[in-house]
């Protein structure tokens, strides 16, 4: 793969979910916004006001879609920043500590990591009903643990290379080898995994809506919405099609920026 | 080449500290299934509010919300009803279920063969998709070929699952009649749950036999196969493919984990009747022994296929055991 590729991949991703974002802020401003549950438009057919129809709670199925992506992304974005958040703290004392606190700290990453898959986040769901605040909880407490490995083993990779000695040297404070020499080289790849962690939790996110461990139904979410779809699927495919193919752009756009921003990344090391 | 994982065999170690390998990643699986199981074991007591109240709603009497904190072993202190857990747990019993008053592993049993089915069927579909199109994107490497192939695994990497199985079932049930909607009575009803669970896992492998297949078709040995002459398929047949097999092999072994919590969404999509659908029943129960049990159950099950695959790896290569023995004699 060559840098244009990746360059190609990184920008047809930042391109998709800016138009998707760009789409969804449209219809906020000139659309007929209309997620309130009102039983006497319950299942009607599209028509100007509905322009997909409307659900089992009446509410217009375009409108939920938008608010639904809205809601999976602002999910996504703040569990990636305090995973990473997390997970960079936790893997720079780590790996700058060593011994037995580095054992331990990661003794317990390997207990995060045991969980196959969303495991964990359906265990939590299972015992908490969980609002957004609560989902965003459960999500970042399910995927922090993979940042805190990734930063620990760069951390490791770098801390004994002649540029820190060299700061060392000329006793640069600790703080001042973290922030000004070591998070610098980290940064890219933390970049990376947090575009592809982004689309792993939005993907989580809807999987928990979907099997009704999630928000409240009166949240529209796009794995609630496909969730209804499902149980109509004969009479009202629309609610599977439109929610999914939104969902699969937004993840697929993720993961472009995630791929384009590694392979870059790799490209520039070569 | 490692490929994603550390691979400790691959150093000149020597047998004895294979040895030590071996004994530390059995304390660590120990260990974590300790971990696991107490971190499990915690939730339950960490919702506000009652338990028992909560299943079984404000309204009901006192003597029935006695019986169950009885049933649940919340009468106890903490630290007892923590000791009762582990020793189900070593006991294999799980626990009893509140919904059917069955021992939790007898209930994950009855379940078990199919999610079984189900993803031993997902995985040679991954296998039967992947490997011929890795393979061949990796021989014609950058032609329209390998492009399309890229962008299929990217759309198959990107579609959750939840939405491909409707997909599917509105394309090949509702549309062409080919496959039945739901249920598990008959192999025409496998078809569908197996292509949803799989295509995520096939997505990966096929990227994964594609990278390896074309890093070997570099080395000098497929060189002087192709200069004695060989058709590129005898080229892979009896050169390639055995030396790409083993990265491929350890990714699906990898790949088990996606495919045990896939195996939860696309049974709930299919109503089949696998432990993936059993967890979500139990949910909605609020079968809180139930929940539990299959948690550290599914949990068990791919920290222990995790483990072989590691060791696998001085299973499966001739290379990588001489260089164990070699290092051995050093």
């Amino acid at each position: 793969m060559t840098l244009k590729t990746a360059n190609m991949q990184l920008k047809i991703g930042l391109f998709l979910l800016g138009f998707m974002i760009f789409l969804g802020v449209v219809f906020l401003l000139f659309g007929n916004f209309a997620i309130h549950i009102n039983l006497d438009t319950r299942w009607q057919q599209s028509s100007s006001r509905f322009l997909l129809g409307a659900d089992e709670l009446g509410r217009d199925l375009l409108s939920c879609v938008v608010y639904g992506a809205g809601v999976s992304l602002l999910i996504g974005f703040a569990v990636v920043m305090l995973s990473s958040f997390i997970g960079v703290v936790w893997g720079l004392v780590s790996g700058m500590a060593g011994g037995i606190t580095d054992m331990i700290l990661m003794r317990i990453v390997d207990i995060f990591l045991a969980f196959p898959g969303i495991l964990l986040a359906i265990a939590l769901a299972a015992f908490f009903s969980p609002g957004i605040a609560g989902m965003v909880f459960i999500l970042t407490f399910s995927s922090w643990a993979g940042y805190a490995r990734l930063v620990r083993g760069e951390v490791l990779k770098h801390k004994h290379k002649e540029f820190i000695l060299a700061a060392r040297s000329y006793n640069a404070s600790f703080m001042r080898i973290i922030f000004s020499h070591l998070l610098p080289l980290i940064k890219p790849i933390i970049f990376v995994q947090a575009s592809l962690g982004a689309a792993g939790v939005i993907i989580a996110e809807s999987s928990l809506n979907f099997l009704g461990l999630g928000l409240d139904p009166e949240t529209p979410t796009l794995g609630q919405l496909i969730d209804t779809g499902v149980t109509h699927i004969f009479d009202r495919p629309v609610f599977i099609v439109v929610p999914g193919i939104v969902l699969f752009i937004i993840i697929i756009s993720l993961n472009f920026i995630g791929e384009g921003l590694s392979k870059g990344n790799m490209n520039a090391l070569d | 080449m490692t490929y994603g994982i550390i691979n400790p065999a691959i150093h000149p170690i020597g047998t004895i500290i294979m040895k030590r390998y071996i004994v530390k990643r059995i304390l660590l699986l120990l260990f974590l299934l300790f971990a696991v199981s107490t971190m499990i074991f915690f939730p339950v007591h960490l919702i506000p509010g009652d338990p028992v109240v909560k299943i079984l709603g404000e309204g009901a009497n006192s003597e029935d919300v006695e019986r169950l904190r009885r049933d649940l072993n919340l009468h106890k202190p903490l630290f007892h009803q923590y000791l009762d857990f582990i020793r189900r747990l070593l006991d294999l019993s799980f626990g009893k279920s509140l919904f059917n008053n069955r021992e939790v592993m007898a209930n994950i049993l009855k379940y078990l063969p199919n999610t079984i089915y189900l993803t031993i069927a997902a995985m040679t579909a991954a296998i039967l998709i992947s490997l011929p199109l890795g393979v061949l994107a990796a021989f014609k490497k950058e032609s329209l070929l390998d492009a399309a192939v890229t962008f299929i695994s990217s759309a198959g990497l990107a579609i959750p699952n939840f939405f491909l199985g409707p997909l599917l079932v509105i394309v090949f049930s509702i549309k062409l009649g080919w496959f039945p909607v739901s249920g598990c009575e008959g192999s025409k009803y496998i078809v569908l749950p197996a292509l949803t669970l799989g295509t995520s896992m096939s997505a990966f492998l096929t990227r994964i036999t594609r990278t390896v297949v074309s890093l070997e078709l570099q080395k000098p040995y497929v060189l002087l196969a192709r200069a004695k002459g060989l058709s590129e398929f005898r080229v892979f047949r009896e050169h390639v493919f055995k030396n790409a097999l083993i990265p491929v092999i350890t990714t699906m072994g990898l790949q088990f984990g996606a495919l045990l919590t896939g195996a939860v969404i696309t049974e709930t999509i299919f109503s089949w009747q696998g432990i993936g659908v059993l967890l979500v029943e139990s949910i909605t129960r609020r079968d809180y022994p139930m929940i539990q049990g299959l948690i550290v159950f599914i949990t068990f099950v791919y920290l222990l296929v995790n483990f072989l695959v590691d060791l696998s790896y001085f299973a499966l290569d001739p290379r990588i055991r001489k260089e164990v023995q070699r290092g051995a004699k050093l």
